[in-house]
């Protein structure tokens, strides 16, 4: 049947593994005990070999000696026979019994049964009183006459056993009687060994007896009293006598080695059943069938070793124990020894790895050879460590700067290039809104201008007063827009001044309280020692104004509004990692609202003109647009942070100015002409018309030109002195522009204006 | 051994003086006044085979190994005197032999002195001791079985043999002596010298059957015309059986 499960079973691979995972000490042990195991099983084995050896060379060599001791016994046992029988065949009675047998026998008349049976009679007491196995008396021809004997298988009388060697001898008168008549015999399964010498009468030989003892009741019994190993009589094949107790004859026979030229060789070793015997044969010759019967002398070699094999085993236990005793605990101290600074060392070594100080040494300084050279390496590869992490770290750091920068620029880019885009479409619709505002104003200019001066004329109360009062009301309301997007355009006229932020902010607070209305708490915060800026006051006034009726409308449900001011250095280093806003000293003005917030697609377009979420009719949808283009005109920058549902910030940076700041102009004064030249310049016909209507009714000498070019012209030609000029700013020019009148302007503002100018160029001459 | 051999020597000696003293004995020519003119037998006796007796030497303390045969001795000299040459058969008248000297067989030298004696049927044979210590005579043969009993030096005592036949006469005490005392009907019976030659005397003529007898051998019968006054020559070879086993080679 086939084996499905591997052999050796999984328990054994499990112990293996489970030796292999344990701890060195513990091999060393078992490693020492196993050697030592080992070498006391190979010293038993071989001792037990030497022992073996020993023993059956003195075996062999005593077996040699009981050899020779047999042939000695068997001697004396054939001399014994022999003169034994000498005294048989004086047997008186034998020889009157035989030879008148004999003769009557011969005479053919008939022999006296009594004769014979005297033999018979004669035989049996010779035998009963030598105490021997066997005699056999024939006449002279070999037939038997008488035989008595223990056994039934003894020769009857009238066998002939002239055959016989020995009978045969003991017949031949020329020989001597030696050990010739000496031989094995084989009667009824019985072995004798037997000895047949002749009846002599008167010189003649008249019979043969035969003495023998058997070999197994007789003669190996006393073998054995010389004798003390095992004895073992084979003959025809089998066994005839053995003192083995255990051993079947058959199987002793097989095992037996033959008898054969070797005869007298050296003893041998032969197994029989489970013992191991030095065997010795001796052939005792051949029974009458030819049939070699050998005599075995064995020596148990098994029962000579084992007790000394079980001595030599206890010896060898005890001694092997006391081995494995000392030599584990060698393997243990020298385990100690070697493995202590080890775990030191590796304890040492869990400490800097779990406290992270690589710096650390170990000292090993009483350490064997191993620890130190281990130490040493470590050192080296600490070492190593640290300058590869250093390494590591430099390039780390490097390469976290990279990218940081990469992203950095990336997303300056992506916010440049979002602002660029979002600045250039705000461009272009303040290009686009601010060339309509510009025609607007034009035509508005001359309508107000014109309903102004149809309204002096008019008079007071009549109906065309009224209806030209609707005129230029609604011109008015119109210019406002066009304002509103011209200053988005950035193409506003801007007066800025050097002003304090948090002035403005407090004088527009109360306004801005009436504006936003009771739901919403508006707090301001003012930064001390708020740097100036230079900006248009009222410009400022509408950004804060727009900021903050965009953040009523944002906060339906009430809220809070923040505005703050503050003063901020933004490094460069800052800058580039915040935002978009270049470096610099700036003033900021922060109004945050808690009100909706904007998405980011809301957010990014708010600044666009006309762009609203308000309901139609509510809002402009320039609010935004003109802070934006106040905040870019004044050199500032806007920042808008927006969460839905929680608010919205808006910072808007001011350049620092470090100047007082400048008082407010006086405004309102009585107008009045003069008689200064005045050159204008204006493309717009219209405008230029009413302009120099306008000034020439206040008495000024008013020179006109449609452009620069016809300016200069004008300029060149005129040769006398010109006091002021008055002109459209978004013409080419290469003054400085000083004064500033927003357009549409009224009649009145220009007067003023130019009052104004002209008398501050007095004053500077002065 | 040796006292065996010397022995031995003297049994020779004692042996040859006997076998002297028939033949001067029957030799001699009957005197019978009116008895009938008578023929004689002579003859040679030769042992065809020679005969040799043997003494069992025994050689304990040799080593195993063939034995050596000791040297042959020919029985010739002495068998010669052991053979009896017969008339088988005759219809003679029963010999009458009063008036002559009983024959005896002395026991001398643990030996029968002669070993074989013929006589015929009815004679007194003594048996005197002649050496000193006992001897006891003893037969276990058909013809006349007896026993003399022991007795010292100087005693004899004499049996009778009434029946024809072979007498073998042992001696209980001593087993190597025997002695045969041949029984005949009738006298006409010779032994022959140490030579061989025998003579028988006073045989009536007729024919015969002449037997030369040895207690070893076969018989020997020749038919034997006996004529007055002649002597009639037979000689005999007789061939001594040969012991079984060793062939008649």
């Amino acid at each position: 049947m086939a084996r499905t499960e591997p052999w050796p079973p999984r328990p054994l691979e499990a112990w293996a593994a489970t030796l292999r995972r344990s701890p060195l000490a513990v091999r060393l042990v078992l490693l020492s005990v196993l050697v030592t195991a080992l070498v006391v099983g190979a010293v038993f084995v071989a001792l037990d070999l030497q022992l073996r050896a020993s023993t059956r060379r003195r075996f062999a060599d005593e077996l040699l000696l009981s050899q020779r001791s047999v042939v000695r016994v068997q001697r004396r046992a054939l001399q014994d026979l022999l003169r034994t029988l000498s005294l048989v065949t004086q047997s008186p009675t034998l020889h009157a019994a035989m030879e008148t047998y004999r003769v009557e026998a011969a005479t053919g008349h008939g022999t006296q049964p009594e004769l014979l049976a005297t033999v018979q009679r004669e035989t049996d007491r010779i035998l009963g009183e030598l105490g021997k196995d066997l005699l056999v008396v024939t006449n002279d021809s070999g037939r038997v006459l008488a035989a008595a004997g223990r056994d039934p298988g003894r020769p009857a009388a009238g066998t002939e056993l002239g055959a016989l060697l020995t009978i045969r001898r003991a017949l031949d008168p020329a020989a001597v009687i030696d050990s010739g008549n000496y031989g094995v015999l084989e009667f009824g399964g019985r072995y004798y060994q037997a000895a047949s010498v002749p009846i002599v009468l008167a010189g003649f030989t008249i019979g043969t007896v035969t003495l023998g003892e058997q070999l197994d009741r007789t003669f190996v019994p006393r073998l054995r009293e010389a004798f003390s190993g095992e004895i073992v009589v084979a003959g025809g094949g089998r066994v005839v006598s053995s003192t083995l107790p255990s051993a079947a004859p058959q199987d002793l026979a097989s095992a037996l080695p033959a008898a054969g030229n070797s005869a007298n060789g050296t003893p041998r070793t032969v197994r029989i059943g489970r013992e191991q015997f030095v065997a010795a044969l001796l052939p005792l010759g051949s029974d009458q069938r030819a049939q070699p019967v050998t005599l075995y002398l064995l020596r148990s070699l098994t029962r000579a070793v084992a007790p000394l094999d079980r001595t030599m085993l206890l010896d060898l236990a005890l001694y092997g124990s006391l081995g494995v005793l000392l030599v584990g605990l060698g393997a243990g101290l020298v385990a100690r020894s070697a493995l202590g600074p080890l775990r030191h060392f590796v304890g040492f070594m869990g400490r800097v790895a779990q406290s992270g100080e690589y710096g650390a040494r170990f000292d090993a300084g009483r350490s064997s050879d191993e620890i130190r050279t281990l130490n040493e390496t470590y050192d080296r590869l600490i070492a190593s460590l640290q300058r590869h992490q250093a390494e590591l770290e430099r390039t780390n750091e490097t390469l976290r700067a990279q990218i940081a920068e990469r992203e950095r620029a990336e997303q300056a880019l992506q916010e440049s290039e979002e602002q660029l885009r979002q600045s250039q479409k705000l461009e272009a619709l303040g290009t686009l809104a601010g060339g309509v505002a510009h025609d607007f104003n034009n035509l508005l200019t001359v309508i107000i201008s014109y309903a102004e001066l149809l309204l002096g004329q008019a008079g007071p109360g009549s109906r065309m007063r009224s209806d030209l009062e609707q005129v230029r009301d609604a011109g008015q309301q119109a210019a406002r827009l066009t304002t509103q997007l011209l200053a988005f355009s950035r193409k506003q006229v801007l007066q800025p001044r050097v002003i304090d932020l948090n002035h403005i902010v407090e004088s527009m607070e109360k306004m801005l309280r009436r504006l936003l209305g009771e739901d919403i708490d508006l707090r301001t915060g003012a930064a001390e020692a708020l740097p100036r800026i230079q900006a248009d006051p009222g410009q400022v006034e509408q950004v804060i104004l727009n900021l903050a009726v965009n953040a009523r409308d944002a906060m339906p449900r009430g809220g809070t509004l923040v505005i703050e001011t503050a003063a901020m250095s933004l490094a460069q280093e800052w800058i580039s990692r915040h935002g978009t806003i270049p470096a610099g000293d700036w003033v900021i003005l922060s109004v945050s609202d808690t009100g909706t917030g904007m998405d980011d697609a809301t957010r990014a377009r708010i600044f666009e003109p006309f762009f609203t979420t308000k309901e139609p009719g509510k809002g402009t949808g320039l609010g935004l647009s003109t802070v934006y283009g106040i905040v870019a005109q004044s050199g500032g920058h806007l920042w808008v942070y927006s969460e839905l549902g929680r608010g919205t910030t808006f910072k808007i940076y001011f350049p620092q100015v470090h100047e007082a700041a400048e008082a407010e102009p006086e405004i309102r004064a009585p107008v009045r002409g003069g008689t200064e030249t005045i050159l204008l310049v204006e493309d717009e016909g219209r405008v230029r018309l009413l302009a120099e209507q306008i000034l020439r009714g206040m008495g000024y000498h008013v020179l006109c030109a449609a452009d620069g070019a016809a300016a200069l012209e004008v300029a060149a030609q005129h040769r006398a002195l010109i006091h002021l000029l008055v002109t459209d700013v978004v013409m080419p020019h290469r003054q400085p522009i000083r004064y500033l009148l927003q357009k549409p302007f009224t009649p009145d503002a220009l007067q003023r204006r130019v009052r104004e100018v002209l008398d501050a160029g007095v004053a500077a001459e002065q | 051994m040796l006292c065996a051999a010397r022995r031995f020597t003297l049994l020779t000696a004692s042996l040859l003086a006997a076998a002297g003293a028939p033949s001067a004995l029957f030799h001699g020519p009957p005197h019978r006044p009116q008895a009938p003119p008578t023929g004689a037998i002579a003859g040679n006796v030769v042992l065809s085979r020679a005969i040799t007796t043997r003494r069992p030497q025994i050689r304990l303390y040799s080593d195993f190994g063939p034995g050596q045969v000791p040297p042959a001795r020919s029985a010739a000299p002495n068998e010669l005197l052991n053979v009896v040459v017969y008339i088988d058969s005759a219809p003679l008248p029963p010999a009458s032999r009063r008036g002559q000297p009983a024959p005896a067989i002395r026991q001398q030298n643990e030996a029968f002195v002669p070993h074989v004696l013929v006589v015929p049927v009815g004679t007194r044979v003594e048996f005197p001791n002649e050496d000193p210590f006992f001897h006891n005579v003893f037969s276990l043969s058909q013809s006349k079985s007896f026993d003399l009993g022991r007795y010292p030096k100087g005693q004899s005592k004499a049996v009778v043999f009434d029946r024809p036949g072979i007498v073998q006469v042992f001696c209980h005490i001593h087993s190597d002596m025997s002695a045969i005392v041949l029984v005949r009907p009738n006298p006409y019976f010779a032994m022959p010298d140490s030579t061989g030659q025998f003579r028988i005397s006073d045989v009536p003529p007729g024919t015969y059957r002449l037997v030369g007898w040895h207690e070893r051998a076969n018989p020997v019968v020749h038919e034997v015309r006996v004529v007055a006054g002649q002597t009639t020559r037979v000689d005999f070879n007789i061939p001594v059986t040969a012991p079984p086993g060793r062939g008649e080679n």
